[in-house]
């Protein structure tokens, strides 16, 4: 009987490291697949970042006062009002500053 | 069947020629099994160690160097990413690489690509295009020539260009400051780069990261003092004023009385400074800080301060400046005309030499000299900037009876703008001179200054500088609508050869705003103006004013020069207040100087209109 149970326990064994040995692979192989997509992802933050960086750039030459100031000008005709046609008001509560 | 001998018989036989050849077998087994100890077990670590330096690679993560904004948070300076192309020349020289093909690619010809791997050839890496665009750059990577790789690198932009390239300097190629605040504050700006240990396969991509060696740690971002839309204002003022008078040089700056924080500071020539290629040796320094220039009339005011603290001197206090000039030793003190007898407030006003001079030989040397030290004129402002200037100011012991006199007027001492401007800012702040800022103040009420004057000397000295800039002043065109304005022309002649030249002027105008608490100083320096105009009213003044008008309103500074008007309208009648113009208004046909597009390297591209 204890031969019996010897073959089965050989069996079960052989069969434990043969299954171990196909997971091992299975895990290693997901191990890098998920290295590439980890990777990839790094990599979309990467160009998202450069991208960041060259819309920053291109907004600040945009918005450069140069330029506002050029178009403000040229194209929209636009002018800087003159001291006489400014009117403050006072603020009739608060007392007059000086 | 055979019988028992004969059995045994071919037995034997055959267990000779077996056991040779078990023999040999053996021996053929031992001699592998002795190779295979003699290089898994003694050879181990050299195999080993040949295995790791090909697959295992210490990978640098590099950070990035910090931006600059101005106090507002708009970016002046920018580190922008770029790949530069690298070959190992064993890997091309092994494979067979269409050199054509990759020298297209990097826009050089053939033969300089041969020569530069055939003479490199026992290297694993050389450049062979650097900073390109990272777009550009995968292009090349996507052709997937062997033994190509890239490297990630960082280049600095400056989206002002012009405007700011003196106050802010630049950076190397190794992206570290070399001049102005770049340099300063390298400390905060630079990051620093990471480690970490990565398995890489053959063709060298990366499979595994094995271990963070090192965190990389970002560059901190600085937040200057300056004020980008004053800058421009500042910069445009400037250039348009030193192209219209034909001069040399200039300088702009814009101080906060209260913080002393520098809040434009331009010059002119200027450069662009994305442009790698040149640096013209003459265009970089930033002249508001590295520069001298004897002050001239603009000093006569703070010797004023001097005589009121010190002397017994007030506003009203009596000059007799007849009959228009007066002798010291062999030299002799001029006026342009004889004023006569006249207060002191009329001496600043018409700035007559004869009037200071006399006040300032009046006072002791040494309380002429303090007053001037305290307000920071040979020393240094401490705001660090790299190269900043302490100025030419001689001791009183070194004093001669002539150098007080002259000194009154401003000459025999030479300050940069930044110091003038430091010196009427403490005017301006009660007589408390605050240290210069070129970061962002975070706690303005904590008011670190030290006390130059007493509070009512220095208002007495505003009051005074008020009348400069009214009908019977030497500076008219400095005034702003709606504010009161005290100021002070300087109209210094240059030293040409080691002689005075009569001919070639340093015209300035220093002064703040509003004259009822100031909280704005500038100062304004045009270097040589070689036109038909050169004194210190007419083409320093107008750029004050126009620039100081624009802080005025971008700060919301309240006008403190309003005049009461009555307005009907259908609720009835109301008082309002209104600035009286006390000058003709500038036309609004703007005749100001362009200031470039910005961009330099090609590398680079931004979406102009």
């Amino acid at each position: 009987m204890s031969n019996r149970l010897w073959w089965v326990l050989v069996i079960v064994l052989w069969l434990a490291v043969l299954t171990s040995a196909v997971y091992l692979v299975k895990v290693r192989y997901d191990a890098r697949m998920q290295f590439i997509e980890l990777q990839k992802e790094i990599k979309k933050r990467d160009v998202l970042a450069t991208e960041w960086t060259q819309l920053q750039i291109e907004q600040s030459s945009l918005a450069s006062h140069a330029r506002i100031d050029r178009v403000a000008r040229d194209q929209l005709k636009l002018k800087q009002p003159n001291a006489k046609d400014i009117v403050i008001l006072h603020d009739n509560d608060q007392q007059k500053k000086q | 069947m055979l019988s028992i001998n004969e059995h045994n018989q071919r037995v034997r036989a055959f267990n000779w020629r077996g056991s040779f050849l078990l023999v040999i077998f053996v021996l053929a087994c031992s001699g592998l099994v002795a190779r295979a100890y003699f290089l898994q077990v003694q050879q181990k670590d050299f195999y080993q160690e040949k295995a790791e330096a090909r697959h295992v690679w210490k990978e640098k993560i590099i950070a990035n160097r910090g931006n600059i904004t101005d106090r507002n948070g708009e970016l002046i300076a920018i580190s922008t990413p770029v790949d530069s192309v690298w070959v190992n020349p064993k890997v091309i020289l092994a494979s067979d690489v269409d050199y054509k093909v990759l020298a297209d690619a990097i826009d050089r010809p053939v033969d300089w690509v041969q020569r530069r791997i055939s003479s490199n050839a026992e290297r694993d890496f050389i450049y062979i295009k650097k900073h390109l665009r990272p777009d550009i750059a995968q292009q090349i990577k996507d052709l997937q020539i062997p033994g190509l790789y890239l490297e990630r690198d960082y280049r600095r932009y400056y989206p002002a260009g012009e405007v700011t390239a003196h106050v802010l300097g630049f950076t190397d190629i190794d992206d570290l400051g070399q001049e102005g605040l770049e340099l300063a504050y390298n400390h905060r700006l630079i990051g620093e780069n990471g480690q970490k240990q990565v398995l890489r396969d053959r063709l060298g991509r990366n499979i595994d990261d094995l271990d963070m060696l090192k965190q990389a740690k970002p560059g901190e971002t600085l937040v200057t003092s300056l004020d980008l839309r004053l800058q421009y204002l500042a910069y445009r003022e400037l250039k348009t004023a030193v192209q219209k008078y034909s001069a040399v040089s200039g300088s702009v700056v814009v101080l906060d009385v209260k913080t002393g924080e520098v809040l434009a500071m331009v010059n002119q020539p200027s450069y662009n400074p994305n442009d790698r290629s040149t640096r013209p040796m003459d265009k970089i320094r930033n002249r508001a800080v590295l520069d001298l220039f004897e002050p001239g009339s603009s000093v006569k005011p703070l010797v004023a301060a001097a005589a009121i603290e010190h002397g017994d001197y007030s506003k009203d206090s009596v000059v007799n400046t007849a009959p228009g000039y007066f002798n010291i030793g062999s030299r002799t003190i001029k006026d342009k005309r004889d004023l006569g007898v006249v207060d002191l407030s009329t001496v600043i006003a018409k700035s007559s030499n004869v009037g200071i001079a006399k006040v300032s030989l009046e006072l002791e040397s040494k309380d002429v000299w303090q007053v001037l030290n305290d307000f920071g004129f040979g020393q240094l402002t401490y705001s660090q900037f790299p190269g900043e200037s302490a100025g030419i100011y001689k001791h009183y012991s070194n004093w001669r009876p002539i150098s007080q006199a002259t000194m009154a007027y401003g000459y025999g001492l030479s300050v940069t703008p930044l110091q003038l401007a430091q010196a009427y800012a403490a005017l301006g702040n009660h007589g408390v001179r605050t240290p210069i800022n070129f970061t962002k103040v975070e706690r303005p009420d904590l008011n670190l200054g030290e006390r130059v004057l007493k509070s009512n000397t220095a208002k007495e000295v505003i009051e005074m500088m008020e009348a400069v800039v009214g009908p019977e002043g030497t500076a008219p065109q400095a005034n702003i609508d709606g504010y009161r304005v005290a100021g002070k022309t300087g109209t210094a002649w240059k030293i040409i050869d080691g002689a005075y030249s009569q001919e070639r002027y340093v015209a300035s105008f220093a002064g703040l705003a509003p004259a009822s608490d100031p909280q704005v100083a500038v100062v304004v320096m045009i270097n040589d103006p070689r036109g038909d105009k050169y004194y210190g009213g007419d083409v320093a003044a107008p750029v004050f004013s126009n620039t100081l008008a624009g802080a005025l309103r971008l700060m919301n500074i309240q006008p403190d020069k309003l005049i009461d008007t009555p307005v009907f309208t259908d609720d009835g009648l109301i008082r309002v207040a209104q600035a009286k113009p006390q000058v003709q208004v500038l036309d609004n046909d703007f005749a100001g100087a362009s200031i470039g597009a910005n961009v330099g390297a090609n590398d680079i591209e931004v979406n102009n209109d």
